[in-house]
């Protein structure tokens, strides 16, 4: 008989949806059956990094016949034990319905699964990301052995450069290129870095990566140490993932023990440790040379450059620093050749990304596609926009990003095309807006974000954001002057111009997109003091009832969060002083009797 | 190729290879605006306002751009002036700026660039943030309200004094400086050294003693030497309408960045004790006012029919006072000394005894900063010497080795690798380490050994063991003697220890001028019938107390009134450093100006002549 | 000829009248100045309270009541051009200081807080009300020419008046700039 594993995903996300709930009620319906031979706890139930999938979490995928059950609640548990795992048939109702209302079976068949190329996400969701067994099960650090006995370290270097494959952390910086100008450098002392100070708003790609496949990084870190002859790596990570904090001291606590990491490494003379370095959580340490100086103990804050981390980066010394997302590449193409990586994705931008995927589209998650997808595919692939609204903007690239509107949907997601549309790849933040989003408010929100994050070091990006800001906060308040909208592209020519870092220059990038596109929409707010999508809430009006609609159902006063609602002669009345304009009461009205206004 | 050419604004410049745009064009009288570059500090391109275009497409700052051939620089395109005009407004209108207010209106680096873009108008509204103004110290006065956050003063702290009191907190707007962990500055480790006022560029931090008396680009400025400690620091001090406004550091160029003392910057402003005016003589229990004349003729009576004469001078004069005070009071057959002196002649004598040649002399201290490792006796150095004592925080900053042992409290605590507290007398702890070294490796490894070398000293024999280590492991080492160490036996066993270990020595003592070492001088008569002290502007009295004490008749000429004066029988007035003119010479041997500041306020103009006088009436 | 001199109309809001008398400290010029332009209202040199039709509008102060925004109003309607003289009319001044705290706090410390027992916060229909914030001109309207200064020297005053009578805009560069 075939051993059944059951793997459950437990990811940050999937953690906080239950999915630790989840797992306990299976152990007890195991147990309650007398299953505990047939699936020893140890082995049958894997606990993994993320599937993808996030908004079908909790889910477990049963093996080997790969079915999928999503969005599942405890009391769903004990039919699958009774049906699937006893009686071996699938519980057909708890599968997952796909975009075409079709049940699907398979992971592997998800709509959402099938147009992904899993490169980089390879193992997450597919082993424990704590057992480096389970590693060396998929083949894990054989990349590195063979790099470190059978290629020379210049061969590794041309391999990287060959692959054409390029920094995931925004810029798209040729990573081979940064690797051969590193190992040029002659000192005593060279460092790898890997940067997993993950912090635009919505992204969670490296957490993922961390959390579910720590020892990749790890064996792609050793490579470049290897390749550019440093023996000691650091890895950066945020205070706020603890889970990931978590399976990397696993993992190289792991690593050490089984002779993975240390000296003398496959027994080729080469050592190579990797320590752990906890960030507090300031944005502007992804900036490279202001995380070097958070390793360092100083102040997170940026430094010039030249000269580059690869001439004199930590302590001084040359430093390869790379995204959690680069080095998640890295045994990959080693192990199957620059060739094979390069058959993915686009001539100037070969092999995959990884978005975040979030806003409103049906499903939410993690989404690794091949580069040259383009928009509408990957629109696809998360099943659309949600609740057949209209699609209005995608916004990518986080903070330092643009939105993209309809006319550009058909754009290929690689980074010329992306910087060409105006906005930047950017970490892999994509956040899809549907018709209902005030786009002042998205620049607004995300100018709130950097002005927050600015270290304070230069005036443009310290005093400017915030002033941008404030202006953005008097027009979405109603008080705009026509003005104010020249002053904001002033402002961002001069912060986009002068401010020290990428984070100041990229910071006016979302304001200055949004009023490229929907330059309409902030002359609404300004000149008509109104919010087409009502979601600036200083410029709605107060919500009214029609009375010859209104069934009195009272459904809307146990909605009111303000009780500005009260009962009338034959109708409802909204108190105008005390609505806060919220929509709550217009949405929930069966008989569509409440508008904003007091139009009739 | 050591030069680069390059152009600038259309013509042709030439610079050296290694400096930056900013500073090349600084050469050749280009002036670029900036707020956070300071030319004694690390430049950390902060403010942007020296942003350039470079080759027609890039903006870059000009302080942090190295120069190189063929670069194509505009200093002054329309963007680059609009955009130093939006950043000076941002800058100006979200702190707390009221020009008329600010103590430094007219000295404000801020307001002299927002003169220049001629901005006239705002497009910002003020913001209102809410700062405190810190007035806890003595002398600063740190108003957050009108600080820009260029950062000079956290660079100062730590660069130039090494002190490290200074830092940035906070982030985006809410980022300010901080002191220590968030205390006041009067409550924190500050050393009172002012370098952080003098490199503000705006008022946000300013001087209690200075503030509101003038501006100094309306002022007159003088350079001149400090006489206060032997380290000679070189002193810019403005002067407006004959009265000291502001003393500034002048050695911008220099190792010590143009950081001043509490001494050297503050102190002299502080002084409010009364001036002498008059000669005072204290007779039968009553005090009269005489002329100046009169008072030489009551003092050369004094001295004429005297014969146990002791003169004793403070060691902040110049070489020419003491000279001529030196003859007058030799020409009364007085014994001479100095402050001091003493420790120089004790010096000297070990030095014969145990054959201690001058090359164990470090002859620059600034040499301290290039040290492995520091021995370091008698911290009070701290505040002796500061402006020694921060080359000893910078090399340490460095990686220097720093091991201090004193008899009280180690004033480098935060800063020593090794500090040792002994009691009285520091003697033996060398004696220890000479005899541990002399003794070789073997004794040094066996621990029970040192201990019975330890006798019943209360120092642990690891701790010695230590020092032995450190100083066999270093190439270059120095030993520095404080100028509290005046026993023979102390000076003789760590002269011997620098010859063991071949070390090198700077030894301080109490004298700004070191010229002292030049003078003859001898032990005074301890119980005198004349007790003739020259106290100048001295604070520091307690020996010279003691020597009026045992004295049957005591002459003081000081400055100001004192207990010192308030026990001498006869007071004659006496000069204040700015009032002084003629030259000193700085522990490195060099002579260096003094300049008359300001004109005599007290009873007396010239003291070189009064004791001209006073040498002929015997 | 009288007719045809440009017409001159200053007013002071909440200030010092240090403008005014700065100047007053241009000397000799005021003789020549009386020659070339005829005064409607100026507080300092007549008592005409209400601002009439005018080429030229001069005003000191800080806008920090609702009489000041009426007169500032009424002055931009009557000039052509509107001349904004000193810190305060320019950009606020120290007047905005009390833009620190409410209103109703500043009257409650000023009147009641620190005052005798007796005092209370001045409540006569008579006595404008305090703005909110207090304002720079520019804040409420348009200013044409900015002479900065607290208070502009004579000199500077000066010159403006003359650019001014020669038609021109002047603007003050960097030795004539001072806050």
């Amino acid at each position: 008989m075939v051993r059944k594993e059951i793997l459950i995903c437990s990811g940050t996300g999937c953690l906080s949806a239950g999915s630790e709930e989840i797992e306990e009620r299976l152990m007890d319906e195991l147990w309650k059956h007398e299953l505990e031979d047939k699936y020893p706890l140890t082995r049958a139930i894997k606990r993994t990094g993320c599937m993808g999938p996030c908004n079908l979490g909790p889910m477990i995928i049963i093996r080997p016949e790969d079915t999928f059950y999503g969005n599942l609640k405890p009391a769903d548990v004990e039919r699958i034990v009774e049906e699937h795992l006893l009686k071996g048939r699938v519980v057909y109702d708890l599968l997952i319905e796909d975009i075409d209302g079709r049940r699907v079976e398979e992971f592997e068949k998800l709509d959402f699964i099938r147009g992904q190329k899993k490169v980089v996400m390879r193992d997450s969701g597919d082993i424990d990301p704590s057992s480096l067994e389970d590693y060396l099960k998929v083949d894990g650090y054989m990349a590195a052995r063979k790099a470190i006995m059978d290629m020379e370290r210049n061969e590794i270097v041309k391999e990287i450069k060959d692959s054409g494959l390029r920094g995931r952390g925004g810029a798209g910086f040729p990573t081979g290129l940064k690797w051969e100008l590193a190992a040029k450098e002659i000192s005593d002392q060279k460092y790898i870095v890997c940067n997993g100070d993950e912090g635009d708003p919505g992204a969670f790609m490296d957490r993922s990566v961390l959390e579910g496949d720590p020892h990749s990084i790890i064996e792609g870190m050793m490579i470049a140490g290897y390749a550019v002859g440093a023996d000691q790596g650091y890895i950066y990570v945020r205070a706020e993932y603890p889970l990931a904090i978590r399976n990397l001291q696993k993992a190289i606590r792991d690593a050490e023990s089984e002779g993975y990491l240390g000296e003398n490494l496959f027994n080729q003379g080469f050592d190579f440790n990797v320590e752990l370095r906890v960030g507090a959580g300031a944005f502007v340490c992804g900036e490279e040379t202001a995380l070097l100086s958070s390793i360092e103990g100083k102040q997170g804050r940026p430094k010039y450059r030249p000269p580059y981390p690869v001439q004199s980066g930590l302590w001084g010394k040359p430093t390869v620093i790379n995204n959690v997302e680069t080095f998640g590449n890295i045994a990959m193409i080693i192990k199957y050749g620059s060739e094979w990586f390069r058959d993915i994705g686009t001539e100037g931008s070969p092999g995959t990304k990884v978005f975040a995927v979030a806003g409103d589209v049906e499903n939410t998650g993690l989404i690794e596609v091949a580069m040259g997808t383009t928009i509408r595919e990957m629109i696809n692939i998360a099943g659309g926009v949600a609740d057949g609204k209209r699609f209005k903007a995608v916004q990518i690239g986080g903070p330092a990003g643009g939105v993209i509107p309809e006319q550009y949907l058909d754009t290929p997601i690689d980074y010329d095309s992306l910087k060409e549309a105006g906005t930047i790849m950017g970490s892999g933040g994509f956040i899809v807006l549907d018709e209902d989003t005030c786009m002042v408010d998205v620049a607004k929100f995300f100018l709130d974000f950097t002005q927050d994050e600015s270290c304070g070091k230069c005036p443009p990006c310290r005093l400017g954001t915030k002033r941008m800001l404030d202006i953005l906060d008097k027009i979405t308040k109603g008080n705009g002057e026509a003005k104010d909208l020249d002053k904001l592209q002033d402002l961002a020519e001069t912060i986009q111009a002068t401010s020290f870092c990428g984070l100041g220059q990229a910071s006016p990038n979302p304001v200055l997109s949004t009023l490229k596109f929907f330059r309409d929409e902030y002359e609404t707010h300004v000149h008509d003091k109104k919010c087409p999508t009502g979601t600036c809430k200083a410029l709605v009006e107060a919500y009214t009832i029609n009375e010859e609609t209104c069934v009195t159902c009272g459904r809307c006063i146990e909605v009111c969060p303000v009780d500005a609602i009260s009962s009338g002669e034959n109708t409802y009345v909204i108190d105008p002083e005390k609505c806060i304009s919220c929509s709550e009461c217009a949405k929930i009205c069966p008989v569509d009797a409440i508008s904003e206004g007091d139009e009739k | 190729m050591n030069t680069v050419n390059f152009n600038v604004d259309g013509q042709d410049i030439s610079a050296k290879k290694g400096m930056t745009v900013m500073e090349a064009c600084e050469e050749h009288g280009i002036t670029i605006p900036k707020l956070c570059q300071h030319e004694a500090l690390e430049n950390v391109m902060a403010c942007r306002l020296c942003s350039v275009e470079v080759n027609g497409k890039q903006i870059l700052p000009s302080c942090g751009l190295q120069v190189d051939d063929g670069l194509k620089i505009q200093t002054q395109t329309d963007h680059l002036k609009k955009y130093r005009r939006k950043i000076l407004e941002l800058i100006y209108r979200s702190e707390n700026h009221y020009c008329m207010f600010c103590e430094s209106d007219g000295d404000c680096e801020l307001q002299d660039l927002m003169y220049e873009h001629e901005i006239d108008r705002f497009e910002f509204p003020r913001m209102y943030p809410e700062w405190p103004v810190d007035s806890s110290h003595d002398y600063i006065i740190k108003d957050s309200n009108r600080c820009i956050r260029c950062g000079r003063c956290v660079r100062a702290c730590d660069e130039v004094v090494g002190n490290h009191t200074l830092s940035l907190g906070g982030r985006g707007i809410n980022n300010r400086i901080i002191v220590d962990a968030g205390v006041p500055l009067g409550e924190s480790t500050c050393t009172s050294c002012g370098m952080c006022l003098q490199v503000c560029p705006t008022g946000a931090i300013f001087s209690k003693l200075s503030m509101f008396k003038g501006v100094k680009k309306e002022c007159d400025m003088t350079t001149t030497t400090c006489l206060s400690c032997s380290m000679g620091c070189g002193t810019n001090v403005y002067t407006k309408t004959g009265h000291i406004v502001e003393i500034e550091g002048a050695d911008i160029h220099k190792e010590s960045g143009g950081q001043l003392c509490e001494f050297g910057r503050f102190k002299p402003l502080a002084n409010k004790g009364e001036r002498i005016k008059n000669v005072i003589l204290r007779e039968d229990g009553e005090e009269k006012e005489l002329s100046l004349s009169e008072g030489l003729e009551k003092a050369s009576e004094m001295l004429v029919k005297s014969y146990r004469i002791s003169a004793y001078a403070s060691g902040d004069l110049t070489c020419e006072d003491l000279d001529a005070f030196a003859y007058a009071m030799r020409a009364h057959g007085a014994l001479f000394d100095v402050v001091g002196a003493k420790r120089h002649r004790f010096e000297t004598e070990v030095k014969r005894r145990i054959n201690m040649i001058e090359g164990h002399f470090v002859t620059d201290i600034r040499e301290i900063m290039k040290a492995d490792n520091i021995l370091l006796y008698d911290t009070s150095i701290y505040h002796t010497h500061p402006i020694l004592a921060s080359y000893i925080r910078r090399a340490t900053s460095n990686g220097t080795k720093l091991i201090t042992i004193d008899a009280y409290e180690d004033k480098f605590w935060n800063h020593s690798d090794k500090s040792i507290t002994i009691e009285s007398p520091k003697t033996q702890l060398t004696r220890l380490v000479n005899q541990v070294i002399k003794e070789g490796k073997a004794s040094i490894e066996d621990l029970s050994r040192v201990s019975s070398i330890l006798g019943g000293l209360r120092v642990h024999p690891k701790d010695v063991m230590e020092i032995v280590n450190l100083l066999e492991e270093a190439t270059y080492d120095i030993i520095i003697i404080g100028d509290e160490i005046i026993d023979r036996w102390s000076l003789r066993h760590i002269f011997e220890l620098a010859k063991l270990e071949g070390s090198y020595v700077i030894s301080l003592n109490h004298a700004g001028n070191q010229y002292i070492k030049n003078l003859e001088t001898e032990g005074v008569y301890e119980e005198p019938e004349v007790a003739y002290i020259l106290a100048g502007d001295e604070e520091d009295q307690a020996d010279m107390k003691e020597l009026i004490e045992k004295a049957d008749f005591s002459i003081v000429q000081s400055a100001r009134r004192s207990e010192l004066t308030e026990m001498a029988d006869l007071v004659i007035p006496s000069l204040t450093m700015f009032e002084r003119e003629g030259t000193t010479i700085d522990i490195n041997g060099v002579k260096n100006k003094v300049e008359r500041i300001t004109e005599p306020k007290g009873g007396i103009r010239s003291e070189i002549g009064f004791f001209e006088e006073l040498a002929k009436m015997r | 000829m009288a007719e045809n001199k440009p017409k001159v109309a200053t007013a002071c809001m909440c200030g010092c009248s240090g403008c005014h008398m700065s100047f007053l400290d241009v000397d000799e010029f005021v003789k020549d100045l009386a020659e070339l332009v005829e005064f409607q209202s100026s507080h300092v040199i007549m008592d005409v309270k209400e601002i009439e039709k005018v080429d030229i509008g001069i005003m000191e102060g800080t806008i920090t009541n609702d009489e000041n925004v009426e007169v500032a109003k009424k002055m931009r309607e009557n000039c052509d051009i509107l001349v904004a003289w000193g810190d305060c009319a320019c950009f606020g001044g120290i007047m905005t200081m009390r833009n620190f705290e409410k209103v109703d706090k500043i009257l409650e410390e000023c009147y009641l807080e620190k005052s005798d027992e007796e005092s209370v916060v001045p409540d006569d229909e008579l006595i404008p009300t305090l703005t909110d914030k207090a304002k720079g001109l520019d804040e409420i309207i348009d200013v044409d020419v900015y002479i900065p200064g607290c208070p502009p020297s004579a000199d500077v005053i000066r010159y403006g008046l003359e650019k001014l009578l020669e038609g021109e805009i002047p603007k003050l560069d960097k030795d004539k700039l001072r806050y």
